[in-house]
C-alpha cells in the first residue's frame, strides 16, 4: 500500500503531535503550519480520525477489563516459621504480664534452671552409636575345606591329634557379620558409608577354622598323622 | 437532505436552513471530534472544542467561499477553536474545567449516550478497525498496540523495539496512514 507523504515533511512531527510527545517548541511550529497549510490540516484530521477509531476500539474492548489477579505459590516456609516464633513468644509475654512480678521471676528462674538441668543431662548422656540405620546381613557361610596349618616347629613323637582351636580363635563370641548395607539416600556422603563398612568389617572378626567344622570323610587336607607315617620324622 | 452534497446543503444553511446545517453536522461531527481530540488529546476537550467549531462555523457559513472544500473549510475552524480553548486554558491555568450548565447547549456533538442506530453504527465501526488492525503488518500493527493499548512513550518504543526514534514515529505514521485507507474503503453506513 502507498503512503503518499504530501504532509510539507511534518509526518514525525504530526504523529508526535497527535500523542502529545512535541515539545512546545514544536508544537507551537506545527500550530502555526496548520493554520497556512490547508493540507496538512486535512491530513492531521484523517490521520486523528483512523486514531480515534483504534482509541475506541481500546477503550471500548479492553479499558474496562478487569486484570486478573495472578497468585503464585510461593513457599512460605520462612514466613510461617517467624509468625510461629513471634506468636510462641507474644503468648509467653501475656503469661508473664498478666502475672506479678515475684510470680513472674520465680517462673523465670525455674525455667533457667529446668534448663541447665537439660543441658547438663544431655551432656552427661551417653552418645548413641551412629549405625542406627544400619542393617547388617547375615553372610551365608559356606564350608570349605580348610587346609592344616603349615608351620611346624618340632616333631610331636606322639600321633595323637592337636587341638589348634585355642591358636586361632580370637574372640570367644564369633560376629557372622560380612555384608554390610547402609540405609541411606543416593545423595549420602561416601564417606559414612567407609566409616560404618570399616566399623563392622569382618576381618576384624574372624572367625578361626575348627577341626570340626568339617567331616573326616572328606578331609584330603595334610594331617599330622599323615606327616609321621613310617618312620618318625621321615619328611623333615 | 442526505441526496445533496456539502456544498449544496451549505447553500441551503447560508439560506436559513437549520436542517441542512444539522445534516452537514451529522456528517461531519466524528471527524471533526476526532480532529479535536488528535490536537486536544483528551475526550471532554475535544468535545468542547467541535461544539464550539460548529458553533463557530454555524455563525460565520455567510463566509464559506466556495473555493475550498466543506471539509477543509471545517478542519479550519476546528483548529482555530482547539488553539483558542489552548490559550484559554493556559492563562486559567486549569486543565479542565467541568463546566456543568455547558451540557445543555451540546446540540450538534453526538453525546456518549448513543441512540440505537449510532450504537448499531459504533459496533460496526469496532468491527472494521479490529480487522483493520488485523490486517496491517507485524511492524505496524505492533507500534500501534504499544502505543494505544500498552500506553508507552515513543522513547520506550523505542527502547524495547531497538529502534531510532523517528523509525518509530515514521512507522506510527505509516500505521495510521494504512489505517485510515483500510477504513475509508470500507465506510459504515449511518443509519
Amino acid at each position: 500500500m502507498k503512503i503518499d507523504r504530501d504532509n510539507c515533511g511534518f509526518d514525525e512531527l504530526m504523529v508526535a503531535y497527535i500523542y502529545d510527545e512535541a515539545s512546545s517548541i514544536e508544537r507551537r511550529r506545527f500550530e502555526g503550519h496548520l493554520l497556512d497549510c490547508v493540507r496538512c490540516t486535512d491530513e492531521f484530521a484523517l490521520l486523528s480520525n483512523a486514531r480515534l477509531s483504534v482509541f475506541e476500539w481500546q477503550k471500548e474492548d479492553f479499558a474496562d477489563l478487569a486484570t486478573p489477579h495472578f497468585e503464585i505459590p510461593y513457599e512460605r516456609t520462612n514466613t510461617v516459621i517467624e509468625n510461629d516464633a513471634t506468636g510462641w513468644l507474644a503468648k509467653l509475654q501475656g503469661v508473664f504480664s498478666g502475672l506479678g512480678f515475684p510470680v513472674a521471676a520465680a517462673a523465670g528462674v525455674l525455667v533457667v534452671l529446668g534448663l541447665g538441668f537439660a543441658a547438663v543431662m544431655l551432656l552427661n548422656a551417653p552418645q548413641p552409636e551412629i549405625a542406627a540405620n544400619i542393617e547388617v546381613e547375615r553372610p551365608v557361610v559356606e564350608k570349605q575345606p580348610i587346609e592344616a596349618p603349615s608351620v611346624i616347629t618340632a616333631p610331636v613323637p606322639t600321633a595323637a591329634p592337636v587341638n589348634l582351636e585355642s591358636e586361632y580363635e580370637v574372640e570367644s563370641e564369633p560376629v557372622p557379620a560380612k555384608a554390610v548395607k547402609v540405609k541411606r539416600p543416593k545423595a549420602s556422603r561416601p564417606a559414612v558409608t567407609q566409616t560404618a563398612e570399616r566399623s563392622v568389617s569382618p576381618t576384624r572378626t574372624p572367625k578361626a577354622p575348627a577341626l570340626n567344622d568339617f567331616e573326616d570323610l572328606d578331609d584330603r587336607s595334610l594331617r599330622l598323622t599323615d606327616l609321621f607315617e613310617g618312620e618318625i620324622g621321615g619328611v623333615y | 437532505m442526505i441526496d445533496l452534497t456539502d456544498e449544496q446543503l451549505v447553500e441551503k444553511a447560508v439560506g436559513g436552513n437549520a436542517d441542512a446545517f444539522g445534516e452537514i453536522v451529522r456528517r461531519w461531527e466524528r471527524k471533526i471530534f476526532a480532529l479535536c481530540f488528535g490536537m486536544m488529546g483528551r475526550e471532554d476537550d475535544a468535545r468542547d472544542a467541535a461544539q464550539e467549531a460548529f458553533i463557530a462555523a454555524y455563525r460565520n457559513i455567510k463566509n464559506f467561499r466556495g473555493d475550498a472544500k466543506v471539509s477543509s473549510w471545517l478542519h479550519r475552524i476546528a483548529v482555530n477553536q482547539c488553539l483558542t480553548i489552548k490559550r484559554r486554558q493556559k492563562t486559567r491555568a486549569e486543565d479542565f474545567l467541568d463546566d456543568e450548565n455547558g451540557e445543555e447547549d451540546r446540540t450538534f456533538v453526538a453525546s456518549p449516550l448513543l441512540s440505537p442506530a449510532r450504537k448499531t453504527e459504533q459496533a460496526e465501526r469496532l468491527t472494521l478497525v479490529r480487522q483493520a488492525v488485523g490486517s496491517l503488518p507485524t511492524d505496524l500493527r505492533q507500534v500501534i498496540v504499544m502505543k494505544e493499548f500498552e500506553e508507552m512513550t515513543f522513547q520506550e518504543i523505542s527502547e524495547t523495539l531497538e529502534l531510532p526514534l523517528s523509525t518509530v514515529k515514521s512507522r506510527l505514521y505509516t500505521a495510521l496512514k494504512q489505517l485510515k485507507m483500510k477504513l475509508e474503503r470500507t465506510p459504515v453506513e449511518v443509519v
